[in-house]
């Protein structure tokens, strides 16, 4: 259906939702959020912007196959798993780094790694569904 | 007797699978190879028997599977090696004979493979101990015969006939191992052995009646008793070397091994003596009647080998006294060497002949002279004339029966079968070398020496031991030796003119008669074709008949490619296997916990969300029904918020609004949906809301009733100490239960391609939606 309203809607609102999505996943570790929240929120970016312009014009944006986000995810969430293995600690121990900013200390870790595998294999997964119901 | 008997059975069982090998470097010829093989074998057991005469029985064996009971032990008596002798005897013949008869044909290396393992399975089932390894051995006889029945296997009628054979002996040993169980049970051991100690103990059991029954249906499916006797004749479709051992000397007489073996344990009582000895008669009766009206060669002595059996099954229904045990050992050895021969000559005159029609044969005297010697000779022991060794046993038999009062009908049925069996053996042994002769056959075709060879050697052994009775006499009482009383001490070709004598010389008298009588006996079989469509045959093809078709009409039924059909399975079985356990633990709910005071717009939410989901099955068309269902799911995602699981809440709004798109992409696709008819909606709800209701129970009953401490104490502990992060439910997910996490993930990965390629495969017209 091409709905002129819902053309524009979708091509301001993709970048946003992204946008809003990786926002979701940075956020997850002390507030509402996550990996799993986040790459549901990018799915639905992304079919927004398929209803309105079709899925091929989604799948360009994309730029890759759905498929590889799947790969992709599954490989993060394993190097981060074997991070812990490089340190002689078991299989999927969090390896943290504490730095002292200015504003406040910031720890980084591999759970936040893990949690951006988890974001690309589940956006992976959603869109692969998703966009194979609109093959029409 | 040392532990070198172990050795016996494996390695014939290696000999066997390595047949193929010898097939393809000697041919067919290879039999005589195993021939010789088999006369060694049947050398050792002689020496066996010999040194178990002087020094008496022994058992040697090891531990197997001892969780099981299961012992590799062998008892080394009089009536295991004597059964023994005779398997190896008659393969060495069956062997030499199968070289010669099935020259040309193909698959060399799985019959004598298949024969192979039978001879050692039959060798085990003589000499076992363990009744557990005795069951094994049965089951692979059962096994070897079915691949040997069933070796012309392009051949419809023969692969059926193996499959009849199959399913009854298999069926009966089923029997046999429950009747085993109980007999173990009762009597404390699964060793033969240990058990024969243990008769009375056995016999005043309370599993007495019903382990006798189990174990004598296990002998009788084996032995071709009635009613189970109608496979052996269709087992003729076999090869004749197989029917000549398998059929006649060594598979069918295990069953009758086996009464003889157990009659020490079980018999002597009016159970054991009153089924054993009736169904023996009614066998014997049967087959004798069914043989005079067959006129195909095979059939005919296969229904005598019927008829025999059940006179042996008649013998063993008295084994317990040693005069009933020897007589049936006589009979059996007898019966066993000379039905082997008339298979065998029945099988090289038809090999002559080109056809099994006995009303075809006729003046083969000119053809295969040497065969109208054996086939005189095996007439003469079949119809137990002097000097056949058949004419002792059956004179020792008529004198068992003389011996004890009330016997009349067991005398008259072995009268009466002897005759028939005459009859039997002029028809096919005598006849077809007498007369004119026929066109049939193929001047010029020289029968292979096997084909002679064979019968008449197995012939001449029938007849031969009678003139060292008094010799043998002591072999044979070794295997009466668990029986009760003395068997008689001499056996002798003459004892003089008494009423065993007179009765013999009656039957045969009687026989020559039904002999003259057999074309009238003939057409009385056609006419009386018809009484077949109520005999155990047709109840056994209605029996499997019924179960194909009841299992194909469930497999429809329930297998029949619709996901709504699975879907209300498994709904309903969940049902019915929660309904009790929940309703027995209806009084528990709430009991754990402070009484509950709702809000009023928490009322309103469930209010709503059961209003939502009432609309599903009202919806007019798949897209109001997807959309209540949207609708359900933000209710529920909403009554996240209200109890304070951000997460939960996002993730739930999230989900069902991506479901939504997702259904209706999938009815925009299936173009053709229909909504359910009313009928359809009802079910639909009501399994729904059993379902649903099953579950609201389910979780009404398990509030408050936390047995440990809840694992979230632990985690609020430890989420920002030890895990840096704030949000407990995120840092379980990729901290404290990452692996579950990496999981899940596999699984979801898994899934979207599983959906990709479902949907690859475009449907076409006319499949179901």
């Amino acid at each position: 259906m091409k709905s002129l309203i819902l053309q524009t809607a979708s091509r301001v609102m993709l970048p946003l939702l992204l946008f809003f999505a990786i926002f979701l996943l940075l956020r997850g570790h002390h507030l509402p959020g996550g990996g799993f929240s986040g790459a549901l929120v990018a799915s639905s970016a992304y079919m927004l912007f398929a209803i309105a312009h079709g899925r091929e014009a989604a799948l360009a944006r994309l730029r890759t196959d759905p498929q590889r986000l799947i790969g992709a995810g599954l490989c993060v969430v394993l190097a981060a798993g074997l991070a812990g293995v490089a340190a002689d600690l078991p299989f999927l121990t969090g390896l943290w780094l504490s730095m002292e900013l200015p504003w406040g200390r910031l720890d980084v870790g591999t759970p936040l790694l893990f949690d951006a595998g988890v974001f690309l294999a589940v956006t992976g997964v959603a869109l692969s569904i998703l966009l194979s119901l609109l093959e029409a | 007797m040392g532990s070198e008997w172990l050795l016996l059975l494996p390695s014939l069982l290696l000999a066997a699978l390595l047949a193929p090998v010898a097939c393809r470097r000697l041919g067919w010829s290879a039999g005589y190879v195993f021939a010789a093989g088999a006369l060694l074998v049947t050398g050792v057991v002689a020496a066996g028997w010999a040194a178990v005469i002087e020094h008496g029985p022994s058992v040697v064996g090891v531990p197997w599977m001892p969780a099981l009971g299961l012992d590799y032990a062998l008892r080394l008596d009089g009536l295991g090696l004597f059964f023994a002798f005779l398997i190896g005897g008659v393969g060495t013949a069956v062997f030499a004979y199968a070289a010669g008869y099935m020259r040309g044909a193909a698959r060399c290396g799985r019959f004598y493979s298949s024969l192979g393992v039978f001879f050692a399975a039959m060798l085990g089932i003589a000499l076992a101990d363990n009744l557990l390894l005795l069951f094994v051995f049965w089951e692979l006889t059962s096994f070897a015969s079915f691949l040997l029945i069933g070796f012309d296997h392009e051949d419809e009628s023969a692969r059926a006939a193996a499959t009849q054979a199959l399913l009854i002996t298999a069926a009966g040993g089923l029997a046999l191992l429950a009747g085993v169980l109980l007999v173990a049970e009762a009597g404390g051991s699964y060793s033969l052995s240990a058990l024969m100690r243990q008769g009375d103990a056995i016999r005043a059991h309370a599993y007495y009646p019903a382990a006798t029954l189990l174990l004598l249906t296990g002998a009788f499916t084996k032995s071709a008793q009635f009613p189970f006797h109608f496979w052996l004749p269709n087992a003729m479709a076999a090869p004749t070397p197989v029917s000549a051992y398998l059929h006649s000397a060594a598979m069918v007489k295990a069953g009758i091994f086996l009464l003889l073996r157990l009659a020490p344990l079980l018999g002597g009582t009016a159970l054991w003596q009153g089924v054993t000895g009736w169904a023996g008669l009614a066998t014997a009766i049967t087959g004798a009647v069914m043989a005079l009206g067959q006129t195909d060669s095979k059939r005919m002595v296969a229904y005598a080998t019927v008829s025999a059996l059940g006179v042996l099954v008649m013998l063993a229904a008295q084994a317990h006294d040693a005069r009933y045990a020897q007589a049936a050992a006589l009979f059996l050895a007898a019966h066993a060497l000379y039905k082997g021969a008339l298979f065998m000559l029945a099988g090289s005159l038809a090999h002559v002949t080109g056809t099994r029609e006995l009303t075809r044969w006729s003046g083969l005297r000119r053809t295969a002279p040497a065969l109208a010697v054996a086939g005189a000779i095996v007439a003469a022991s079949m119809a137990a004339v002097p000097p056949a060794f058949s004419f002792i046993a059956k004179e020792e038999m008529l004198a068992a029966y003389l011996s004890g009062p009330g016997q009349d009908a067991f005398v008259v049925a072995v009268l009466f079968a002897s005759g028939c069996y005459v009859a039997v053996a002029a028809a096919v042994a005598v006849r077809p070398f007498a007369g004119p002769i026929a066109a049939a056959g193929e001047p010029g075709h020289r029968l292979p020496a096997a084909l002679i060879a064979a019968p008449l050697t197995l012939a001449v052994a029938g007849v031969a031991p009678a003139f060292w009775a008094e010799a043998l006499a002591p072999w044979f009482a070794s295997t009466a030796v668990a029986a009760q009383g003395a068997a008689p001490p001499q056996l002798a070709l003459w004892h003089g003119v008494n009423a065993e004598l007179g009765l013999s010389a009656l039957s045969v008298a009687f026989g020559a008669l039904l002999f003259a009588m057999l074309p009238a006996m003939r057409r009385l079989g056609v006419k009386a074709g018809p009484l077949a469509a109520y005999g155990p045959a047709a109840a056994y093809r209605w029996g499997v008949g019924a179960l194909l078709a009841s299992a194909r009409q469930l497999t429809q039924g329930l297998q029949n490619g619709r996901l709504t059909s699975y879907l209300y399975v498994f709904f309903v079985a969940l049902l019915a296997a929660c309904v009790i356990p929940v309703w027995n633990a209806i009084p528990l709910i709430g009991s754990g916990q402070e009484s509950i005071s709702p809000r009023f717009y928490e009322v309103l939410l469930a209010l709503f969300i059961a209003l939502a989901a009432f609309s599903v099955p009202a919806a007019a068309s798949p897209f109001a029904a997807v959309a209540a269902l949207g609708m359900v799911g933000y209710g529920v995602a909403i009554a996240f918020v209200l109890f304070g699981a951000p997460d939960l809440a996002m993730t739930q709004f999230l989900i069902e609004t991506l479901m939504i798109v997702l259904f209706v992409l999938v009815f925009f696709r299936m173009k053709d949906a229909r909504t359910p008819s009313r009928p359809g909606k009802v079910l639909g709800l009501l399994a729904g809301m059993g379902v649903g209701v099953l579950m609201a129970g389910l979780a009404l009953l398990t509030q408050g009733h936390a047995h440990q401490r809840p694992v979230a104490d632990y985690f609020t502990e430890r989420s920002l100490s030890a895990a840096h992060g704030r949000n407990i439910v995120n840092v379980i997910l990729v901290d404290f239960r990452a692996a579950d996490t990496l999981g899940e993930i596999t699984v979801l990965g898994l899934a979207a391609i599983g959906v990709r390629a479902l949907l690859a495969f475009k449907a076409k017209p006319g499949d179901r939606a």
